[in-house]
């Protein structure tokens, strides 16, 4: 329409121009009438390329359009292949250029589809009355939501001066969740107060039946004979008695997702910007990416146990996924997780206001969060987490804290993306701030073990796996034997 | 470079050259040098795609320095051929009209505007065709503008030269009516047209 209106305008400016001619206030050399007329002659030529355009002008665009995609959960960044069919149900289209809405942050892959030709979400074609065309591209992204919701059409005349625009919203809306990788877990030992009544894999601090030595009573009617503690009989013979095991049981699991965006303000400084593409997009993960994987591959570890999980994304909003079993639950929260982001709340500002009748009493809570803790200028006016963590061990909650290791996370980025012109000696003021931080952290980590509280602190260089694999992996048959659980 | 790249270099310098020609013959030297001037700039703009990819192919350490001081000059996207282009249609257009007032040859003038609206419309063409996805069968596309675009050049060059060429002669008053019925004319034509 720009371009409509240049022509419209230069067509006009010559009329102009050829009146002003003959009327003397431009000064002719012999004929001034003759001029102005030879001026208004050659706007003609002008006045013709806008008629044929007007003339050819398309109608109203009038498409049917089916927008399908090959599946509607994939794992981060895997190839999403998109079909769009459209139909001209109206007027013949002599240029019309179709584009689908791309939600953002996901990008068209480059190389040949499965059609064998190089994808794109927009095209330029002809499209006659009652045609159809079909054609394909591959998209992926990382993880998150994307609602497809749109196509935008753009018709042209054959010279491209008038378009007509349209949007047409699709029937059918795609939607697509990327899901966070789940990571597999072997074990992950834990032991809360409070057990449900099914078995499973979770110690309950109940005798019974069981694999683990749990202690010694007097022989009752029914028990197995290879139950029966010999030595224990021999020192008192009149009675008998049997070895009892520990009952393993399932149990509720709540995690809690710190989606706070004060509590993961890590990556996001000069050296964050530094490693930006020139899209704004970060080729590494974020801090919260790394929390999001750890919830992920603990709820898949927990659900593979039989236990029952439910989810609570922390954040600008509460956002509850309620408790449940088995593979249904999994795809819940990992579609929870995949909507996942970061977010402010003067309300949730810190962790007070987690909702904790949420949680069935004495279960069991994982909180996966850097921590926002000491004299953070990040902190609001009231507490830090640590006492908030420790308030929710007080009425009997059995708590567990993941907590990526923002210091060593954030002295990574600042040595693998230093300041321009900063050498050695700028590098070792970053050291020692480091080991500051790194003190403070090492002790606000103790004052939450000494409150009972089993804390994972997790450089986010190592694998996940190994640092669960350390920390709450299956203990030796040794360390069982001596109470060594978790 | 594509061949609607080669048309529009092509038309733009027919343009320029006949503009600046007719005003040279006219006497008016300044004004020829002008558009001469500017003609180089269009072209150098309209070239910028194939110089910068020479400049990056090039390998000579002497010259490595020339690479962003020509992609800075150059440019690196479609925008500054646009931008040159819309320039050239308004510079082109008052250049003929000057040249009009001025007493040059109508037929080096006519060519000259005529030079610059199709170098102007063929560089919205290769625009446009680059939003096309690299799949897209393009032929049919460029065959019907270039066949329209063939067909209003040639309808309007001869309306021109017509108007031009038969000698017609108004009074003040009448030149005035006839030209405010053009301007209002068109206008409700336009907008009837919009409406269609």
């Amino acid at each position: 329409m720009r371009r409509a209106f240049l022509l419209s305008l230069v067509i006009y400016a010559l009329l102009l121009a050829g009146l002003i001619a003959p009327s003397g206030l431009v000064p002719p050399a012999d004929s001034g009438a003759n001029r102005g007329g030879s001026v208004l002659a050659l706007s003609l030529l002008y006045v013709t390329y806008l008629v044929v355009c007007l003339l050819r002008a398309p109608g109203n665009v009038s498409l049917q359009i089916t927008h399908t995609l090959s599946a509607e959960r994939v794992g981060t960044n895997m190839p999403v292949v998109v079909t769009m069919t459209v139909t001209n149900t109206g007027p013949s289209l002599e240029e019309v250029l179709i584009e689908d809405d791309l939600p953002p942050g996901l990008t068209v892959c480059k190389g040949p589809g499965p059609d064998g030709r190089e994808g794109s979400p927009r095209h330029l074609l002809e499209l006659a009355h009652g045609k159809t065309v079909t054609w394909t591209y591959t998209i992926r992204g990382p993880r998150g939501y994307y609602a497809f919701s749109s196509v935008r059409a753009q018709a042209r005349d054959p010279l491209g001066l008038i378009d007509r625009k349209q949007t047409f919203a699709l029937s059918n809306a795609g939607r697509l969740f990327v899901l966070p990788p789940v990571l597999r877990l072997k074990y992950v030992a834990i032991r809360p107060r409070r057990t449900r009544v099914y078995s499973g894999l979770v110690p309950a601090r109940v005798g019974g039946t069981g694999t683990d030595f749990f202690g010694v009573r007097e022989y009752q009617a029914g028990d197995p004979p290879h139950w029966i503690n010999w030595r224990a009989t021999a020192r008192h013979p009149d009675t008998l008695f049997s070895n009892e095991f520990e009952q393993e049981r399932v149990t509720d699991i709540g995690i809690v997702l710190d989606g706070r965006r004060r509590a993961n303000l890590y990556g996001v400084g000069p050296a964050s910007r530094r490693r930006s593409q020139p899209d704004g997009t970060h080729p590494y993960p974020t801090i919260f990416e790394y929390s999001t994987l750890a919830a992920a591959a603990l709820a898949d570890a927990f659900l593979a146990q039989g236990n029952r999980v439910s989810l609570l994304l922390y954040g600008r909003f509460l956002r509850w996924t309620l408790p449940g079993y088995g593979k249904v639950q999994r795809e819940r929260i990992l579609r929870t997780l995949a909507l996942a982001e970061l977010g402010d709340s003067q309300i949730f500002a810190d962790l007070d206001h987690i909702p904790t009748q949420l949680f069935p009493a004495h279960s069991q809570v994982v909180l996966v969060s850097p921590l926002l803790y000491g004299d953070s200028p990040l902190l609001t006016e009231r507490t830090d987490d640590v006492e908030v963590l420790i308030r929710l061990r007080a009425r009997g909650y059995q708590v567990m804290v993941i907590s990526p290791d923002p210091v060593a996370f954030e002295v990574a980025l600042i040595r693998a993306y230093p300041a321009p012109g900063r050498h050695q000696a700028g590098l070792h003021d970053v050291e020692l701030a480091a080991r500051i931080a790194r003190i403070e952290r090492r002790l606000m980590l103790q004052r939450l073990q000494r409150a009972g509280i089993q804390v994972i602190d997790w450089d986010v260089s190592q694998p996940f796996e190994q640092t669960v694999h350390c920390h709450l992996g299956r203990p030796l048959a040794w360390q069982r034997a001596v109470g060594g659980n978790p | 470079m594509t061949r609607v790249g080669v048309l529009c270099l092509a038309s733009s310098g027919v343009g320029i050259a006949a503009l600046a020609w007719g005003h040279w013959e006219n006497g008016s030297v300044t004004l020829a040098l002008a558009v001469l001037l500017f003609g180089a700039l269009w072209l150098a703009a309209q070239c910028r795609t194939y110089l910068a990819a020479k400049c990056r192919t090039y390998r000579a350490a002497k010259w490595r320095w020339s690479q962003p001081v020509l992609r800075r000059l150059l440019g690196t996207g479609m925008g500054l051929r646009v931008w040159f282009s819309t320039l050239g249609l308004v510079i082109t257009a008052a250049a003929a009209a000057a040249g009009f007032l001025l007493g040059a040859p109508s037929g080096w003038m006519i060519v000259g505007a005529l030079g610059g609206l199709l170098a102007w419309d063929l560089t919205d063409l290769d625009r446009r065709l680059g939003f096309a996805g690299s799949a897209d069968d393009l032929s049919t596309i460029k065959r019907r503008h270039l066949a329209w675009l063939g067909l209003a050049a040639a309808t309007g060059l001869m309306l021109a030269t017509a108007a031009v060429l038969i000698p017609l002669h108004f009074s003040f008053a009448l030149t005035v009516l006839l030209a405010l019925a053009a301007v209002l004319g068109l206008a409700r034509l336009v907008s009837w047209l919009y409406q269609a």
